[in-house]
């Protein structure tokens, strides 16, 4: 008993003797921190050129799997959400590096700190941003969509260089029987073992008590997810409400849509309902992460532009009458133009859709980022 | 490969310290850095430079910091439970350790819902903010509970022999009486 009273250490640079600030700890977590980041990378890419085609290619975006928007990014977002337990033990586990002495042994040395430093400042930056995003909080000065794919970009570099770099020593603590495990001391075995399982056990938290919100059969074990598939206006989430976008409810009689093309006209609601109606069920799949399907029925947009007489490769424009907030504008390739399950829709579920989801019509197209299924459509402009 | 060129690559290892490939693929993570960087810092440079060297910082120096000294404060506290005797049966610090963790990375994940932060989360989506707090708490109470079960029932398959060697120790003294 007599060991039990505090003792202060004197000031000094910081000592590391705890185990498991080792290779073998570190390529463990790496295992499954890199395809989680190298996921969460490749369907953000999916994500950016679905949202912002740089040129010609939105005429090859395909309208086709109609859930593949809801699966790149349900991944998207959940194998980020699992990268935060992963990252947060894999910078514990090589923390004593940032402690090196003396800080810079070589040019060699010091590049590879210097790309370590982009990689460590960028993957924390891109989660936390990421994550702020799917709750829809954004604290910071500048525009998240394009400074989340820049950083995305440098993580990668600096990630793929990490490996490289890294490469012997991984090869050598791959498994429990690596060469370089053999090496440490044999008594961290069981420590790791349990850090890799608490390690297993947080991620394992984190995606059970969020996926739900885009794999709907876990959706009974939602508890933080921002979203619930089954919960908004008509059982159906929104991004934004009618009110948020300053446009309320629009009044039946004063509605309006154009058709601008090389015959351009103009419908009344009555006369928009009047015209053939198809049902379709397709998800809304939100870049935030959650989606769920739902039965629209409505008018097909290939109809619309038939009847203005728009060319077989046209794009479309469709044109929002909401007042606030971004994506009031967005456009169509033709594969999406002319697909038959996209519709003008004017019902929801066998109802008509509530002002939160777009009344008197929205766009619902197959494969599609919810962000450019616009509601509170007004016009559609037929793009040569 | 030349004289030359061999003498190169000798050179470049003895003043580089790796190979040429190494510094190639230095140079092309850089270059893919630096596409990245006029990217970002297009905008609002002084904002994205601010948070980008801010995460950072507030991972390495105030985060992982607390939560060190937290695991340090709670291994003192089960060294401090120690048996005078044997003390070969202490608990372990990780039936501490996990539960604390688990909720720990719920919270960090989720805490602008469980503390209401962003404020634009019900005049965005129509749905109350409410219950995330309540549900946190409820979850991490959950998980202590778990881990208390876990090391009630450990301990006891754990003391189980020495009971049944005391009960027949109490049957022997018992039969002899």
């Amino acid at each position: 008993m007599g060991n039990m009273k505090l003792r202060f250490p004197p000031p000094r640079p910081p000592v590391f003797k705890g185990g498991l600030h080792d290779a073998r700890t570190a390529t463990s977590i790496g295992r499954w921190l890199g395809p989680a980041f190298a996921v969460c990378f490749v369907t953000g890419l999916v994500s950016h050129f679905m949202q912002h085609p740089p040129g010609s290619l939105i005429d090859h975006i395909p309208s086709r799997p109609s859930w593949g928007y809801r699966l790149t990014q349900g991944l998207h977002v959940a194998s980020g959400t699992a990268a935060i337990p992963l990252l947060l033990a894999k910078l514990w586990t090589v923390y004593p590096r940032l402690f090196e002495w003396p800080p810079l042994r070589s040019v060699r040395h010091a590049v590879e700190r210097l790309s370590v430093a982009l990689l460590v400042a960028g993957a924390v930056f891109e989660l936390a941003t990421g994550l702020l995003n799917t709750v829809q909080w954004y604290p910071w000065p500048f525009s998240f969509v394009p400074v989340h794919y820049a950083v995305a970009w440098l993580v990668t570099g600096a990630l793929v260089l990490h490996i490289a770099v890294k490469a012997p020593e991984i090869r050598a603590h791959w498994s429990r029987r690596s060469p370089g495990t053999l090496t440490l001391p044999a008594q961290d075995g069981p420590d790791r073992r349990s850090l890799l399982a608490a390690v297993g056990a947080a991620v394992g938290a984190v995606t059970l008590t969020t996926v739900g919100q885009s794999f709907t059969p876990l959706k009974d074990f939602i508890l933080f997810a921002p979203r619930h598939p089954d919960r908004g206006p008509q059982s159906l989430p929104v991004n934004r409400t009618a009110a948020a976008a300053g446009v309320g409810r629009i009044a039946d009689e004063e509605y309006r849509l154009t058709v601008a093309g090389p015959r351009p006209y103009t419908l009344t609601l009555d006369e928009l309902r009047a015209l053939p109606q198809h049902e379709v069920e397709l998800p809304i799949a939100c870049v935030e992460g959650w989606s769920a399907s739902a039965h629209w029925t409505g008018v097909r947009v290939v109809d619309l532009l038939d009847r203005t007489g728009a060319p077989p490769h046209a794009r479309v424009r469709v044109v929002s009458l909401q007042l606030r907030g971004g994506y009031r504008v967005s456009e169509m390739g033709h594969e999406h133009a002319r697909d038959p399950l996209t519709l003008l829709a004017l019902r929801l579920n066998g109802e008509e859709l509530d002002p939160d989801h777009g009344y008197p019509a929205r766009l619902i197209a197959p494969n599609r980022p919810g962000v450019l299924q616009t509601k509170w459509v007004g016009r559609l402009e037929v793009l040569s | 490969m030349n004289h030359s060129a061999r003498g190169f690559v000798t050179g470049l290892r003895s003043r580089y310290g790796a190979s040429p490939l190494h510094l190639l693929l230095v140079l092309a993570s850089f270059v893919l850095a630096g596409y990245a960087g006029i990217r970002l810092l297009k905008g609002d440079t002084l904002g994205v430079v601010i948070w980008f060297v801010g995460a950072a910082l507030l991972h390495d120096l105030v985060l992982l910091p607390f939560y060190s000294v937290t695991d340090r404060a709670a291994q003192w506290l089960c060294r401090g439970s120690r048996e005078p005797g044997g003390g070969t049966h202490r608990p372990s610090v990780n039936y501490l350790r996990v539960p604390t963790f688990v909720a720990g990375v719920l919270f960090l994940v989720w805490w602008p819902l469980i503390l209401r932060q962003g404020g634009r989360y019900t005049a965005d989506t129509g749905l109350s903010a409410d219950g995330f707090l309540a549900r946190w708490l409820l979850v991490t109470a959950g998980l202590f509970l778990a881990s208390a079960l876990v090391l009630i029932v450990r301990t006891w398959l754990r003391l189980r022999p020495e009971r049944k060697e005391i009960r027949a120790r109490a049957r022997a003294r018992g039969a002899t009486k």
